[in-house]
């Protein structure tokens, strides 16, 4: 029963094993997920290069051809990374910072912007899908002129420095604004209309900040006309997509490791250590079956003539074999 | 076996997989949720009536085009199922009503400025048409009247709300009504003005930016006569250039300065407007539009420059300005790449040249404007140029060991060149999957180091060389080379366990070998033979076997099976008699051998025993 239960772990071990290696992962903004969260869909569409580390975009040798996506940002970013993003910014690249409760403000505050995400939550009763969190955006204004609605999902609204940044896209003026999810008088903040996506100026290049993180992943990508944004914002640019920043969780992270070992399985040394330790284990657990075998011939002889002496039938099986 | 297997399969299955796919928000605030499951909220009508009052508010301002576009986000409200299509056949008549009430606002002033024309009949048409209009709007307020109470009995009292929102439009619809009926009335009465005719003309039609033409012409009264003492207001291209009076003879006369207009043709007419009394008199007029043409020249620019053009590194930029064929001497030019304008002038031939420097990131193309000003008869002209931006591709040797031995470090050698160039502090940076070395090249040639720490394991390893130059007009250019890394310290137990196998594989060899021999020479060997070996084998054993056979002869009594050495003994010794000592000596002898210590049994004693048993016997 115990030895039973061992393998059956093992076996559940292995099953795990190839789920973490199948299994497509179901992280926020994985560029693999292909579930609701993911950014799958954005990734087949815009066939963006993923960007292990922000410093990478350092090697772009064109940035005014190319479009950055810092899509949800999470954790802090360095002054290494903000100085890369900052240089292809004065080279002519576009950022596109989608945010809402992360931590986009460190790198606004770190290219010395003033304009802000408000981490306030935007609710609109009326222009909304099924829910007042899907807010809709109804007016639009510049390069967003032919964009009749965006949808929204879980926004904030943007708090634009006068004369830093354009506001190109609004909510509705019956949004409203909210501290918590609690919806009482004490939560309820400003009324809208709320400035929803917005441009800055900067060197030569230009960033686009919009209220919301999500409004790019699987299940929101067809919402209204936000995939008309995407195309409009992006032309015809190369685009690289931060994922350094996205949140990790679990299955994610146990992929990570099992990639981590098989790089480390993979290595010279431990490959064939390995092998060998195999090969030696195999050839020790032969020569033990074969002991075994060997003491159950005596063990048979003994049946029959109890009264011998065991030791001496070993010793006499020795010396007629020249062990 | 099996009744363990699957529940422990199952209970790690279950709990791995529930750890990965267990939801976890942190924040006060979700980043999102699945729309498909988020839950429906329930209809709060409230915004959409207040949505409805700013619709009306607009409509009522006259804003009918920014009424309806608002009307049109309606679409984009949120409004559950079972309302819906009553919504939707709201603002349908909403948008109706929007439409008709415009054009019956559009008839009344079309019909007000008839009125003032004396097209007296026209402004009557044009009055039936709006009445039938108002009288098909009456229907439609109606039939929303009558959406309105449909949605009561869905959302009760709030759609009276909704009916005081729309109710100024009822109110709206009357006045329009009123203003017919009182525009029809004066359309009955047939009260009229009486007209004005202008006419206006140039003494020449062609004439010089910055010179003057004479402008002249006359106002008449439509039951004859002229009007004088007037004020006639003179416009060019819809602007007022200048108001003239009508002498006693109705006629105005004078000369005017033509502004600096580089168009090929410029619109001049005259107009009336009646003051005081006038305006219970006469009727405005306004003349006919005279086409001035005036008479200027365009330059024609051209530029040229030497390919290939890099950024920042300056360039020639040669041009010339010629007017209808001839060169435009001394003429001012200005260039402008990027934000920076630069001002220089033709020579005598009309040439210019200059040198420029295109910006650090100019992509792989950039514009240059080149204007001339405006000067007499010469009209301002522009040309762009779209210079393509040339790149300079470096080169690099790098000298790459092929093999480095951990901890010793990686050292990379090499040198990098620039065709008809050089650069200065080009910054190189060499990278493995865990190491980065950045470095500058001074000069030509650079050296790096690339730690190998022992805790690298060894196999190959990418190296990639990556140069970034300094110069804008230089492209970075990057290469991936392949190093063995040996490091002895991973390696070392991997080398014990060779040496394990080693031993372990050639003593297994050995053992199977002498296995194999020894079963070759027992093939080899009779089988009678076989059986006296197996005896000389056992030494004593074969000396006890020969003493039982003799005993048995003697006796007359064989050894069974199941007889220990000591049974037979006690057997037999009695028969035997005085031989009884010797075989008794050989069985405790043998027994010894067989059962007793390590020591060395009595093998010659045994022997002679047996003799002794045999010469007896003989």
């Amino acid at each position: 029963m115990k030895k039973a239960f061992i393998l059956g772990c093992l076996l559940a071990g292995v099953v795990i094993a190839f789920l973490i290696r199948f299994l497509p992962p179901n992280d926020d903004f994985h560029l693999d997920n292909p579930f609701w969260n993911g950014l799958k869909t954005f990734q087949e569409k815009t066939q963006g290069s993923s960007l292990s580390y922000i410093s990478d975009i350092d090697f772009v040798a064109f940035p005014a051809e190319t479009c950055l996506f810092i899509i949800g940002p999470s954790g802090s970013y360095s002054a290494r990374e903000i100085a890369s993003i900052e240089r292809y910014l004065r080279a002519g690249g576009l950022l596109i910072l989608t945010d809402d409760f992360g931590s986009g403000n460190l790198i606004l505050e770190g290219l010395g912007l003033k304009t802000r995400f408000s981490h306030q939550l935007v609710i609109d009763p009326l222009f909304r899908g099924k829910s007042s969190v899907l807010v809709k955006s109804v007016d639009f204004s510049g390069p967003l002129a032919d964009i009749k609605s965006l949808m929204f999902n879980f926004p904030t609204f943007l708090q634009v420095e006068r004369g830093e940044g354009r506001v190109f896209a609004t909510s509705s003026s019956f949004s409203i604004s909210r501290d918590s999810l609690v919806q009482d008088e004490a939560s309820a903040g400003q009324e809208g209309p709320f400035p929803m996506v917005a441009e800055i100026t900067y060197g030569a290049g230009k960033i686009y900040l919009i209220a919301d993180s999500s409004l790019f992943i699987n299940s929101m990508l067809g919402e209204e006309e936000n995939e008309k944004l995407l195309q409009t914002i992006t032309q015809d640019k190369k685009i690289f997509i931060d994922t350094s920043h996205h949140p990790k969780g679990l299955l994610a992270k146990m992929q990570s490791t099992m990639i981590a070992l098989y790089q480390i399985t993979s290595r010279f040394e431990i490959r064939y250590s390995l092998f060998l330790v195999l090969v030696i284990a195999v050839l020790w657990l032969k020569v033990k079956k074969r002991k075994v075998v060997e003491d159950e011939d005596i063990e048979a002889i003994l049946k029959r003539h109890p009264a011998w002496d065991k030791n001496t039938l070993v010793k006499l099986k020795k010396e007629r074999f020249n062990e | 076996m099996r009744k363990g297997l699957i529940p422990g399969a199952l209970l790690i299955l279950s709990f791995l997989l529930g750890a990965f796919f267990s939801p976890g928000f942190a924040q006060d605030f979700p980043r999102h949720k699945n729309p498909a499951e988020i839950k429906e909220e329930a209809f709060f009508p409230h915004q959409l009536v207040a949505f409805y009052g700013e619709v009306v508010r607009l409509q009522l301002e006259g804003r009918w085009d920014e009424a309806s576009s608002e009307l049109a986000k309606s679409l984009l409200s949120y409004v559950p199922e079972p309302v819906r299509h009553i919504f939707a056949r709201f603002n349908e008549l909403i948008q109706q009503v929007t439409d008709k009430l415009k054009i019956i606002r559009e008839d009344i002033d079309s019909a007000e400025h008839l009125l003032c024309q004396g097209e007296i009949e026209k402004a009557g048409e044009t009055l039936k048409a709006s009445w039938e209009t108002l009288l098909k709007a009456e229907r439609d307020l109606d039939n929303l009247n009558a959406a309105v109470d449909e949605l009561r009995r869905r959302i009760g009292a709030l759609a009276d709300r909704v009916r005081e929102k729309i109710e100024p439009l009822h109110k709206l619809k009357e006045d329009y009504k009123h203003k017919i009926q009182s525009l029809y009335r004066k359309v009955q009465e047939g009260k009229r003005l009486e007209a004005t005719f202008l006419e206006i003309s140039v003494d020449e039609r062609s004439v010089l930016p910055g010179g003057s033409f004479e402008v002249y012409g006359k106002l008449k009264r439509e039951a004859g006569g002229v009007l004088g003492g007037r004020e006639v207001d003179i416009f060019l291209e819809n602007e007022k250039l200048v108001s003239l009076s009508t002498d006693e003879d109705g006629q105005f006369k004078k000369r005017i300065d033509f502004p600096f207009l580089y168009k090929k043709n410029v619109s001049l007419f005259a107009s009336f407007s009646p003051k005081g009394e006038d305006k219970e008199a006469f009727y405005p007029s306004t003349s006919k539009q005279v086409l001035l043409e005036p008479f200027f020249y365009t330059p024609q620019i051209t530029a040229r420059y030497q390919k290939p053009v890099y950024p920042v590194l300056p360039f020639t930029l040669q041009g010339e300005i010629r007017l209808e064929d001839a060169p435009l001497a001394n003429y001012p030019v200005r260039l402008q790449v990027a934000e920076k304008i630069t001002e220089l002038s033709t020579d005598e031939e009309g040439r210019f040249e200059t040198e420029l420097s295109l910006p650090a990131d100019g992509g792989k193309s950039f514009p240059v404007t080149i204007f001339t000003p405006a000067r007499g008869i010469i009209s301002p002209a522009s040309f762009t140029i779209n210079i393509p931006v040339s790149y300079k591709l470096p080169f690099m040797v790098v000298n790459v060991p092929r093999v480095v031995v951990a901890p010793f470090p990686l050292k990379l050698q090499g040198e990098v060149f620039l065709e008809n160039g050089s650069m200065k502090n080009a910054m190189l940076r060499v990278m493995t999957e865990e190491e980065s070395v950045t470095t500058t090249v001074e000069e030509k040639s650079f050296q790096v180091r690339l730690p190998f720490s022992l805790l690298h394991f060894s196999g190959w390893e990418r190296v990639t060389i990556f140069l970034h130059p300094q110069e804008a007009w230089v492209l970075p250019l990057s290469e991936e080379r392949k190093v063995l890394v040996i490091n002895p310290l991973t390696l070392s137990p991997f080398i014990g366990l060779l040496f394990l196998f080693v031993g372990v594989a050639s003593r297994r060899k050995k053992e199977v070998k002498r296995k194999e021999e020894l079963l070759e020479e027992r093939k080899k060997i009779p089988p009678e033979r076989k059986v006296a070996e197996e005896r000389k084998l056992i030494g004593l054993a074969l000396i006890y076997s020969e003493a039982v056979d003799v005993v048995a002869s003697l006796t007359g009594i064989r050894q069974a099976p199941a007889d220990t050495i000591r049974e037979y003994l006690n057997v037999v010794k009695d028969r035997l008699g005085e031989k009884g000592r010797y075989f008794e000596l050989i069985s405790r002898e043998t027994e010894k051998f067989l059962y007793a210590s390590e020591k060395p049994p009595g093998e010659e004693k045994a022997k002679q025993a047996l003799e002794k048993l045999r010469e007896q016997k003989r």
